[in-house]
């Protein structure tokens, strides 16, 4: 009998020792990333039955536990993948917005010096100065144009090679978590496979931020992980994602290599490249077009010398050519001549002499600068399009702004009870270990009374009482 | 149970002081530009409103170049038409004295000083500002000249004016004529009725050298209706340097109203940001506080 109970302190020390090296542990790896507390459960073992009945024989340890909770992190997962959702389309929605000028230098005030250009050329048509002058503010309105729109257009690029390597770094990812998922089915014993997994969650936290993935338990502590129903990781077996360069769209091999949709980050510059920017593009097109169709129509209502006979007139041609879209926006007139300030005599034919020569009409430039206050078609003036462009863009960036900022809040908060319930908390692991301390000094205290016990038995029996 | 592990506290710690600070930045932001409205997305509506301002802005001072060209335009034509006017004044004078039998003798040479002002109205009716004749509407030419039939015209005293009106937009919807032509101030048509100033003065000269105060005397009502038509072009160019004038008076309000409008939407209000930023530090340097007090706090402290 006391043979048995040495052994039962004995359990108790290695106990106590085996739950103060896991909080040496737990201590130890407090400040890493992602790293859950162990907790060493200890049971009591199974009685021996003796002639007085069942005794204990000790403590064991069951598992060394992973204090992980499922719902958790599926919470903190569908609001990271949110996050960074909405995160990655404001920051591009704010790059474009950068590059639509700063207020006071836009393509608006380059249009209305066009037009006040226009209304001084109104008062000295015959002034080849200004007409240069003229000329010269609409090139610097094409040319702001162009690069506010190529600025613009660079940003797609720019994103497609972004989406490029985010998705080779997702299939990494992908196949690590498959090796992950082989490496931990293949232990055995308790808490063995406890850092794995955690090393397993942390690239499922990134999948879950860049394209919005779920998890699927499985057998021998394996994880399924999907992407909008389609297996990535299953088991041990994976697939790899691909990408279509010209689209920039995500991949899949079990829908033929189709595009498949996702969130995350991916999602948000997707959104972005598919909607924001394409939206965007098409309002400078329209600007552009209008700008080129005004002005040419109003052009072509004056005359012009011909500049071969002299005092020869015809009608104004084309002064700006939109047909490439607002990228390839420019100014077709070469020379200031080519302005039709004047307007034509009644009856009058391309070709037609008139000496002397209107050199002081100017009310066809007139005309071109009151396309200042002309209302279009849509309602708008040329300013007011362009204004609408930029309120637009405005608003849709501050929301996305708030959108990202409330998210952020809620992704905070989630993020926080999951480290709160998964991180180390020193002061509970203090007070653990000196439970435990206080445990394996009380184990040893028995295995010196047992030990006296036994050596009671050993040199005093017979002699007791003598 | 809440636990609270020791990672979140640091990064909770970490997350406040950096929000804090941002917050500290922004406010340090406002006051340094200047502007409450960087880019569209700090408040969309009123950046749209900056753009039209300012668009607006640029407009009007338009209309102060417009405007003071005009005013240019209407005074240097007055003076030229006051010139006028006082030559042919003098003219009526002339034929006053030549319808008199008194001046018997001296009429050939009151003939010359006749066709003296005439040339003289000429010259003055070719005066040009800028390198464009007041008096020729559109055209660029001479506001009269004798065509001895080289031209298509008939022969005599013609025009190369056109009659076109030169508008000068002053204020968002005011647009003034500012130039009168050689056609309304001197009768000239282009025709060969002869009802024009110069030929008039032609006839004039040529009944002073015949010695014939009668026919004199019968130009004097024509002379007057020539004079009427000068006084005519000059109240319209009164007018006309009027208007230009309130239009101006006009934009210089309407100029400070949008300035003050431009200001008060897109300049930060000095007192406002100065409070917030000084809140904004303090708390920051509380959160810093904080932070330094409640992190090295734990049980390691206490154990021996």
């Amino acid at each position: 009998m006391a043979i048995q109970g040495l052994n039962t302190a004995y359990t108790g020390i290695r106990a106590a020792q085996a739950a103060i090296e896991t909080i040496s542990h737990n201590i130890a790896n407090m400040s890493v990333e992602g790293y859950t507390r162990q907790r060493v459960e200890l049971g009591s073992v199974y009685p021996f039955e003796s002639p007085v009945g069942l005794i204990g024989t000790g403590v064991d340890v069951m598992d060394i536990h992973r204090t992980r909770e499922r719902l958790l992190d599926e919470r903190t997962r569908a609001e990271s993948g949110r996050l960074g959702y909405f995160e990655s389309r404001f920051e591009l929605l704010s790059l474009a917005e950068d590059r639509l000028g700063q207020l006071d230098n836009a393509i608006d005030s380059a249009l209305t010096e066009v037009f006040s250009q226009l209304e001084d050329l109104a008062m000295q048509p015959d002034s080849a100065p200004i007409r240069t002058a003229v000329l010269g503010s609409m090139e610097a309105l094409a040319t702001r144009m162009r690069e506010t729109v190529s600025g613009i257009t660079q940003l797609r690029t720019e994103t497609l090679i972004r989406i490029d390597a985010q998705g080779r770094q997702f299939n990494d990812t992908i196949a690590e978590i498959a090796r992950l998922n082989g490496e931990i089915a293949g232990l055995s014993g308790a808490g063995a496979a406890n850092d794995l997994q955690d090393q397993r969650d942390i690239l499922i936290d990134q999948l879950s931020r860049g394209l919005g993935v779920r998890t699927v338990d499985m057998d021998n502590g394996m994880v399924r992980v999907s992407l909008n129903g389609l297996s990535l990781v299953d088991g041990k077996e994976y697939v790899q994602l691909g990408y279509d360069p010209i689209t920039g769209a995500i991949t899949h091999p079990d829908v033929g290599g189709n595009p498949v949709m996702v969130g995350g980050e991916i999602g948000g510059l997707k959104q972005f490249l598919d909607q924001d920017l394409v939206a965007l593009l098409a309002r400078f097109d329209t600007l552009a077009s209008d700008i080129a169709t005004e002005f040419n129509a109003q052009n072509a209502l004056g005359i012009v010398q011909d500049g071969v006979t002299p005092n020869a007139f015809v009608t104004g041609g084309d002064l700006f050519d939109a047909s490439g879209g607002a990228a390839a926006f420019n100014v077709v007139a070469t020379a200031g001549r080519e302005i039709a300030a004047a307007l034509p005599p009644a009856g009058f034919v391309d070709g037609d002499v008139i000496d002397p020569p209107p050199s002081f009409d100017g009310r066809n430039v007139q005309a071109l600068a009151d396309l200042r206050t002309k209302v279009l078609l849509d309602g708008r003036t040329l300013n007011e399009q362009f204004r609408d462009l930029v309120a637009n863009h405005g608003v849709l960036t501050r929301q996305a702004a708030q959108q990202t900022v409330g998210q952020d809040v809620l992704h905070a908060a989630t993020n926080r009870a999951r480290e709160n319930q998964h991180g180390v908390d020193l002061n509970e692991e203090l007070t653990l270990m000196i439970a435990h301390q206080r445990a394996l000094e009380a184990s040893s205290r028995v295995l010196t009374t047992m030990d006296e016990v036994l050596s009671t038995l050993i040199h005093s029996t017979g002699i007791v009482g003598r | 149970m809440v636990r609270i592990s020791n990672r979140v506290m640091v990064q909770s710690a970490l997350d406040r002081t950096t929000a804090s600070m941002i917050r500290v930045d922004k406010a340090r932001d406002r006051i340094s530009s200047g502007r409450d409205v960087n880019r569209p997305s700090d408040d969309p509506s009123s950046a749209s409103r900056i753009l039209s301002l300012q668009t607006e802005l640029r407009t009007r001072d338009q209309e102060v170049r417009n405007a003071n060209d005009g005013q240019a335009l209407t005074e240097l034509a007055d003076s030229a038409l006051q010139t006028v006017v006082a030559r042919l004044q003098r003219a009526r004078d002339l034929m006053v004295a030549g319808a008199s039998a008194q001046y018997q003798g001296t009429r050939p040479g009151m003939a010359v000083e006749i066709q003296g002002i005439r040339d003289e109205v000429i010259s003055v009716a070719g005066t040009s500002h800028d390198g464009r004749t007041l008096f020729t509407g559109f055209a660029e030419g001479e506001a009269v000249r004798y065509n001895d039939g080289t031209d298509a015209n008939p022969i005599g005293w013609v025009t190369d004016s056109d009659g076109g009106a030169q508008l000068r937009r002053v204020g968002p919807s005011d647009v003034v004529t500012v130039n009168v032509t050689a056609n309304e101030l001197f009768g000239l048509d282009n025709t060969a009725n002869g009802t024009d100033l110069f030929t008039l003065l032609d006839d004039i000269a040529a009944a002073m050298n015949n010695e014939d105060p009668a026919a004199i005397g019968a130009h004097l009502s024509d002379i007057d209706a020539a004079l009427e038509s000068i006084y005519s072009a000059q109240a319209k160019l009164g007018t006309a340097g009027n208007r230009i004038e309130q239009a101006q008076r006009r934009n210089i309000d309407t100029q400070v109203a949008i300035r003050s409008e431009l200001s008060q939407i897109q300049d930060t209000d000095m007192a406002d940001a100065i409070m917030e930023l000084q809140m904004q530090e303090m708390s920051y340097e509380a959160t810093l506080s904080a932070l330094g007090r409640s992190l090295p706090q734990s049980l390691v402290a206490f154990l021996r």
